[in-house]
C-alpha cells in the first residue's frame, strides 16, 4: 500500500511485460525491481566504501543463529 | 480463498477461537515485521467473511465454472500426492530394499517406478526445493545457498528472505501518524507450480516445503517451512538454564545459557522472546519458576498460569509462553526438557516457536490456515529448522534427546499431513518431512568407522539411520493405503547423503595462494571477513558452496576488472580442483564449477562465481562458511553434525518413486514442476526447463 510509483511509456511497458513473461517472473514488479536493483548496484559500487559497525555485525550473526549449517 | 467446507469450518473455528477471551497482539518493531491485529477487528472481519462465504457460495461456485476455474476434463488425474523425504540417500534406500527392510518402497518401485533423481548445483535443500517448486535452475529462482552476501559490505545474509521497509509517517499539524510497517518478503523468484495450478482451478495443500517463508498467496493453502524464524527472529535459539555455575563456565560456543536463581524452594528464570521495541531491554521475556520435587523425581514448571510436570529427560508438550508488552502479550510456544535434577538442576528450553494458533508472524496462507491446523491437530512447531541441531552440537541435548525431539516433530507433521490428505479429494497434497535429513546429519558418524566425531555409548544408536529409513518406509506404506485409483503418488528426496569427516577452509586456502589478503599484522581472520584487506583481495568465500571474485563494479569494495575476472576464475578453479588433504593424500575437491556456465536467468549473476563440488567425506569447514580465516586449510569435523551433502551433485542424487511408470530418462528435480502441471493438463510455461516425467 502506498508504495512509490514510477511511470513509464506504453512502449516500455509492453517491452518489459513481454520480457517478464519470458524470464518466468511471478509478476511484472519482480522483473522491474531486478533490472533497477542490478543497475543501481553497479552505479553505487563506485561510491564510497564503508565498514560494518560491531552492532551491525552482531545483528547479522543473531539472525543466522540456530541455522544448523553454521557453528 | 477457495470456497470449500474446509474454509467455512476454518472461519467457524476462528470465530470460536475469538469467542474465547484473547489478548491483542502488538506490533513489536521493525525488521521482522511481526503482525498486529486487534482481536476485535479480526472477530468482526471473520464473522463478515464467514457470512459472505456462506451466502454467496452458490454464486461463486457458478462463477468459477463459467470462468473455467475447475480441473480440466483433459487432466490425467484428479489428485496428486507428493511426499518429500528430505535427504533420502539412494545407496542406503537401495540396500535396505534389497535387505527387505523397506517393503513399501520396494512395492512402490515394483508397481510403479523408481529412479535416482538428479539434483541441483549445489546439492542443498533450499536450492533443490526451490527448483522443485519452480521448475527452473537457480539462476532463475535466485536461491543458490542458505546464505547470500550483502555486496555493499561482503557480509552474509539469509538467502531466502529480505526485510522491506514499509513504515510511513505523515504529520497533520503537530500530530504525527504512523502507518504501515516493515516486513519480510521471500527472495525466491519465479513461480511455484502450485500457484500456476491454482489459476487453472487446481487447489493445492502445501505443507512445509522448504523456501516458503513468508508464505505467498495463491489459490490453495500453504504452511511455511525452512527459514521461518523463531520468535526472537533467529533460525532457532535454544536456552539452557542451570544451577551449575561450572557448566556455564565450561560451555564452548554459542547457545543461550543462563543461571537459575534460587528463591527459597523455587528456581527462577526467564525465557527470551521477541525483540523489545521500546529498547529498554534486548528481548521481551517470559518468567518461569521451577520447583524441584527430588523425592518424587520430577519438577513443576509454572509460567503464565500454566503448571507443567517435568520428568528428567522427557520432553514436555508444547507450552504456551506469553511475552508481555505493555498491556498486551505476544504468544509463543516451546518445549521443555529437564536435563538434570538432583544436586544441580538443568533445564533445556527449545527455541520459542511462533504460535500456530495465534501467529505473531505470517506463517501460512491464508493467514488462518495455521490456526485451523492447530485447532484440528493440536499445537505444532512452526520454526523452519525444527530439530535443534545447534543444541545437540553444543551438548545441550544428547543423541537420545535430539532423536526424541526429531520424532516428536515428525509425528505432528504426519498427523497434519494425513488429516489434510483426507480432505484433499482432488488437487494436490504436498508435504516434506525433514527427519530423514536431520537424523542423517547428526548420526552419520555411527555409520562411518573412520569418522573423527565421538559416538555416545548408548546401545542401539548405531541403528538410528537404518531405523529412520524403516520408519519412512512405514509412512510411505500408510500413504499408499490412502491412494485412490487414478491418483498419482510421488515420493522423492532433494539430494542424497555422505560423510562429513574433514572441513576445508576456502578462505585460508585463498590466503595461502595470495588471492585473499588480511589486514596488517593479522595471520588469522575474525568472523564475517572483518579482517580482510579488500584493497588487495581478489577472491573470498562466504556461505556453504561458493567463492566470489571481488569484482569491480559489482562488489562495493571490488578490485578485479571484468576482463580479468574470467581468467582469475579459471586460475582458481584449476588450482582448487584435485586439492589434496595432507592427512592422507585424498582428493578433497572433485570439481569446481563456473557458475556462468551452469546458471541462466535473470539472477544468474547473483550466484557465487565458483561452486565447489567436494568429494564424499569433505565439506566447507564450519569457520569458512562465515568468512573466518583459520590457521589451517583442513580440519577434522568433530561435531555431532557428521553427515552432509555438499558433495558434487553428480555424486549425491536423490530418489524418486512413483506409482506411475516414468516415461523419461534421467529424471531431475527440475522436472517435477512441469510434470505436475502436465498431469492436470495445465500448459507448461516456456520458462520452465524440465521435462514431463510420467
Amino acid at each position: 500500500m502506498f508504495k512509490p510509483k514510477v511511470t513509464v511509456t506504453k512502449e516500455l511497458m509492453s517491452k518489459i511485460t513481454e520480457a517478464a513473461k519470458i524470464a518466468g517472473c511471478s509478476n511484472l514488479e519482480e522483473f522491474v525491481e531486478r533490472a533497477l536493483n542490478k543497475e543501481a548496484d553497479r552505479v553505487l559500487s563506485q561510491g564510497p566504501k564503508r565498514e560494518m559497525s560491531a552492532a551491525e555485525v552482531e545483528e547479522i550473526a543473531a539472525k543466522m543463529k540456530g541455522l544448523g549449517y553454521l557453528e | 480463498m477457495r470456497i470449500t467446507y474446509r474454509n467455512i469450518a476454518c472461519y467457524g473455528a476462528f470465530v470460536l477461537l475469538l469467542a474465547t477471551p484473547l489478548k491483542a497482539f502488538a506490533y513489536i518493531g521493525p525488521g521482522a515485521g511481526f503482525a498486529f491485529l486487534g482481536s476485535g477487528f479480526v472477530f468482526i472481519a471473520a464473522i463478515l467473511m464467514a457470512f459472505v462465504t456462506i451466502a454467496f457460495w452458490p454464486f461463486i461456485w457458478l462463477w468459477r465454472r463459467v470462468r473455467g476455474k475447475v480441473i480440466s476434463k483433459r487432466a490425467r488425474t484428479r489428485r496428486v500426492i507428493v511426499v518429500g523425504l528430505d535427504g533420502l540417500e539412494p545407496t542406503l534406500a537401495e540396500r535396505f530394499m534389497e535387505e527387505g527392510r523397506l517393503p513399501n518402497l520396494k512395492r512402490l518401485r515394483e508397481q510403479g517406478s523408481y529412479s535416482r533423481l538428479g539434483t541441483t548445483l549445489p546439492a542443498l535443500s533450499p536450492v533443490a526445493w526451490s527448483t522443485f517448486q519452480t521448475g527452473v535452475n537457480p539462476g532463475a529462482h535466485n536461491i543458490f545457498d542458505f546464505l547470500t552476501r550483502d555486496k555493499r559490505v561482503c557480509m552474509p545474509l539469509l538467502a531466502s528472505t529480505e526485510s522491506v521497509s514499509g513504515g510511513k509517517t505523515f504529520k497533520l499539524g503537530p500530530i504525527k501518524f504512523n502507518y504501515g510497517h516493515d516486513s519480510v518478503r521471500i527472495t525466491r523468484k519465479s513461480e511455484p507450480f502450485w500457484k500456476i495450478l491454482g489459476r487453472y482451478g487446481v487447489f493445492s495443500n502445501v505443507l512445509r516445503v522448504p523456501i516458503s517463508y513468508p508464505p505467498e498467496k495463491f489459490e490453495g493453502n500453504i504452511l511455511s517451512a525452512m527459514c521461518t524464524p523463531d520468535l526472537k527472529g533467529t533460525q532457532g535459539s535454544f536456552s539452557l538454564f542451570t544451577t551449575n555455575a561450572k557448566l556455564l563456565a565450561e560451555r564452548s560456543t554459542g547457545g543461550e545459557f543462563a543461571l537459575l536463581n534460587r528463591q527459597g524452594s523455587l528456581l527462577c528464570g526467564a525465557v527470551d522472546g521477541p525483540p523489545d521495541p521500546s529498547g529498554k531491554s534486548k528481548y521481551l521475556s517470559c518468567a518461569f519458576t521451577l520447583e524441584p520435587q527430588l523425592e518424587a523425581g520430577y519438577a513443576v514448571l509454572r509460567t503464565g498460569g500454566l503448571c507443567v510436570q517435568l520428568k528428567p529427560n522427557v520432553f514436555s508438550d508444547w507450552v504456551e509462553l506469553k511475552f508481555p508488552l505493555g498491556r498486551k502479550e505476544i504468544p509463543g510456544i516451546a518445549r521443555f526438557c529437564l536435563r538434570e535434577l538432583g544436586a544441580e538442576t538443568t533445564l533445556y528450553v527449545s527455541p520459542v516457536n511462533v504460535s500456530p494458533e495465534k501467529p505473531a508472524l505470517p506463517i501460512s496462507s491464508p493467514f488462518l490456515f495455521s490456526s485451523w491446523l492447530a485447532k484440528r491437530n493440536g499445537l505444532y512447531g512452526t520454526l523452519g529448522l525444527m530439530e535443534d541441531t545447534w543444541g545437540r552440537n553444543e551438548h545441550a541435548l544428547d543423541d537420545a534427546r535430539f532423536l526424541e525431539q526429531t520424532y516428536l516433530t515428525h509425528a505432528e507433521r504426519e498427523k497434519m499431513f494425513f488429516d489434510l490428505l483426507a480432505r484433499t479429494r482432488e488437487g494436490v497434497a504436498v508435504c516434506v518431512f525433514d527427519a530423514s535429513d536431520r537424523i542423517q546429519h547428526m548420526f552419520w558418524r555411527y555409520l562411518d568407522d573412520r569418522h573423527p566425531s565421538p559416538r555416545e555409548q548408548t546401545p542401539g544408536l548405531e541403528h538410528t539411520i537404518r531405523e529412520m529409513y524403516e520408519r519412512m518406509d512405514q509412512l510411505v506404506g500408510r500413504v499408499m493405503a490412502k491412494v485412490n485409483p487414478g491418483d498419482v503418488l510421488f515420493v522423492l528426496s532433494d539430494h542424497g547423503f555422505s560423510s562429513f569427516r574433514r572441513g576445508v577452509n576456502l578462505n585460508t586456502w585463498l590466503m595461502r595462494e595470495g588471492y585473499l589478503v588480511l589486514k596488517e599484522g593479522k595471520t588469522v581472520g575474525a568472523d564475517y571477513l572483518q579482517d580482510v584487506d579488500w584493497s588487495r583481495t581478489r577472491a573470498y568465500a562466504l556461505g556453504l558452496s561458493g567463492l566470489y571474485i571481488n569484482k569491480r563494479g559489482r562488489e562495493r569494495m571490488g578490485i578485479v576488472e571484468e576482463q580479468a575476472a574470467t581468467a582469475l576464475k579459471l586460475e582458481i578453479a584449476k588450482k582448487l580442483e584435485g586439492l589434496k588433504d595432507p592427512k592422507d593424500g585424498a582428493v578433497s575437491i572433485r570439481k569446481v564449477h563456473d557458475s556462468a556456465l551452469c546458471y541462466k536467468g535473470l539472477y544468474a549473476d547473483e550466484a557465487p562465481d565458483l561452486i565447489v563440488g567436494y568429494n564424499p567425506g569433505y565439506r566447507v569447514s564450519w569457520d569458512s562458511i562465515t568468512g573466518t580465516v583459520e590457521a589451517e586449510v583442513f580440519s577434522d569435523n568433530t561435531k555431532a553434525w557428521s553427515g552432509d551433502h555438499h558433495v558434487d551433485p553428480e555424486l549425491i542424487p536423490g530418489v524418486l518413486f512413483s506409482n506411475r511408470k516414468l516415461t523419461a530418462e534421467r529424471p531431475h528435480i527440475i522436472d517435477m514442476a512441469p510434470t505436475m502441471l502436465d498431469l492436470f493438463a495445465v500448459p507448461v510455461p516456456r520458462h520452465m526447463e524440465g521435462k514431463v516425467l510420467v
